[in-house]
């Protein structure tokens, strides 16, 4: 065996007491391969030709591949969960309420929305349309709000525009005794 | 034509296969002489350039050292033969991305050690018994010697195998390799510091449970 360790490994390993597991190993390691037969080497080569030439010889254009494709998948899982974030995070259209109170807060969170996102003409649209929509119609179509989104709503509202909400609460019970 | 070909033609049968009969092309005696004094890197752009005969001059070169590598790690001519082999295939399939860091001896044996690692982790190795007569100069040693001697070994043999994956692979490498902590450190992909650390550690394990060994084998005796 001819390992050569540095003296101050050797001194080490003294240190530690180390040095008969070292010769145990150095022992161990003479001739610790048996030497297969001198045929068996050629009889290898053949086994590992036979092995590689049923693989198709590797293609240059492996190793790009190997890393573009997992920038590919990132950051199409990124977009998807961009998009799913935007759409998440994206004012949810006032629906029209079974009770006249409630349509009156949507209203109320209409006009400060429109005002808000002018440019937005989905908001233009449910505006334009919401009003009109008798409460039947739109549940029918599916438009109901889901609980708790009318509480949420008003959490989400301003100290001005609660008491626009309360004034045209007021308004509307006045109306409606 | 093949003879199925002709016999389906014969009787009026459309085959829906045929057979490819491709002509490989090897290399001529000269360009064989060429491959086999070039150096490992040499062999490496030939390959890359689309000789394949480079590569068979590669496995030629290091079959030896990767076969003892896995006998290590392995404990027996079956499997080790098996993974030399599967290393030689993935060497194949990987060496357009071998970037040339390293010797390509220090690459094979960095896909030999994770290749290993990666069966023993599935499976315990069998260690194949050594017959004293393969091994031991019978000139110099005592029967009495060369049996005691056997025994150790094959105690130690079972130790190492018991040891932590990269602790083994360190000592493997550095006493049986006889690898510097540097080419170790770039098979392993680890640093200096810590192929020296775990060579440390691997010798204290190592000690500790060959005296467990020593301790169930007095026991065994008393």
């Amino acid at each position: 065996m001819t390992t050569k360790l540095t003296p101050q490994e050797l001194a080490e390993l003294e240190q530690a007491g180390l040095l008969e597991t070292l010769e145990d190993v150095r022992a161990a390691a003479a001739n610790d391969v048996p030497e297969p037969s001198p045929l068996y080497w050629d009889h290898l080569s053949a086994r590992v030709k036979a092995a590689v030439d049923a693989e198709p010889m590797p293609s240059a254009s492996s190793g790009w591949r190997a890393w573009w494709r997992p920038i590919v998948i990132c950051s199409t899982a990124m977009a998807t969960i961009a998009i799913a974030v935007a759409l998440r995070v994206m004012p949810v259209a006032p629906a029209a309420d079974t009770t006249a109170s409630n349509e009156a807060a949507a209203a109320a969170e209409l006009a400060d929305a429109s005002a808000a996102e002018e440019t937005s003409a989905m908001w233009d649209a449910i505006g334009a349309v919401a009003p009109k929509m008798p409460v039947s119609a739109a549940m029918e179509a599916g438009l109901a709000p889901g609980r708790y989104a009318t509480d949420a709503a008003i959490e989400d509202l301003t100290e001005a525009q609660r008491r626009e909400l309360v004034r045209l609460l007021r308004l509307e019970l006045s109306n409606n005794p | 034509m093949g003879a199925a070909v002709r016999t389906a033609t014969s009787i009026g049968m459309q085959p829906t296969w045929s057979i490819r009969v491709t002509r490989s092309e090897t290399a001529s005696p000269d360009q064989m002489a060429v491959l086999q004094a070039a150096d490992d890197k040499a062999l490496v752009q030939s390959f890359i350039s689309g000789q394949r005969e480079a590569f068979d001059v590669l496995v030629e070169r290091h079959r030896r050292h990767v076969y003892q590598l896995c006998y290590r790690f392995l404990g027996n001519h079956e499997d080790a033969s098996d993974m030399t082999q599967d290393v030689f295939v993935r060497a194949f399939k990987g060496l357009r991305n071998f970037k040339g860091d390293s010797a390509v001896g220090t690459w094979l044996y960095r896909v030999g050690v994770n290749a290993c690692l990666n069966r023993v982790a599935v499976k315990q190795p069998r260690l194949e018994p050594i017959e004293p007569e393969q091994h031991v100069d019978q000139r110099t040693d005592s029967a009495y010697d060369t049996v005691a001697r056997d025994e150790r070994a094959v105690v130690v043999r079972r130790a190492i195998a018991k040891l932590p994956p990269k602790q083994r692979a360190t000592l493997v490498l550095r006493m049986y390799q006889e690898l510097s902590h540097e080419e170790i450190a770039g098979v392993l992909g680890s640093s200096v510091g810590a192929v020296k650390a775990n060579f440390f550690h691997a010798l204290g394990n190592l000690k500790r449970l060959l005296q467990a060994a020593d301790a169930a084998s007095s026991q065994e005796q008393s």
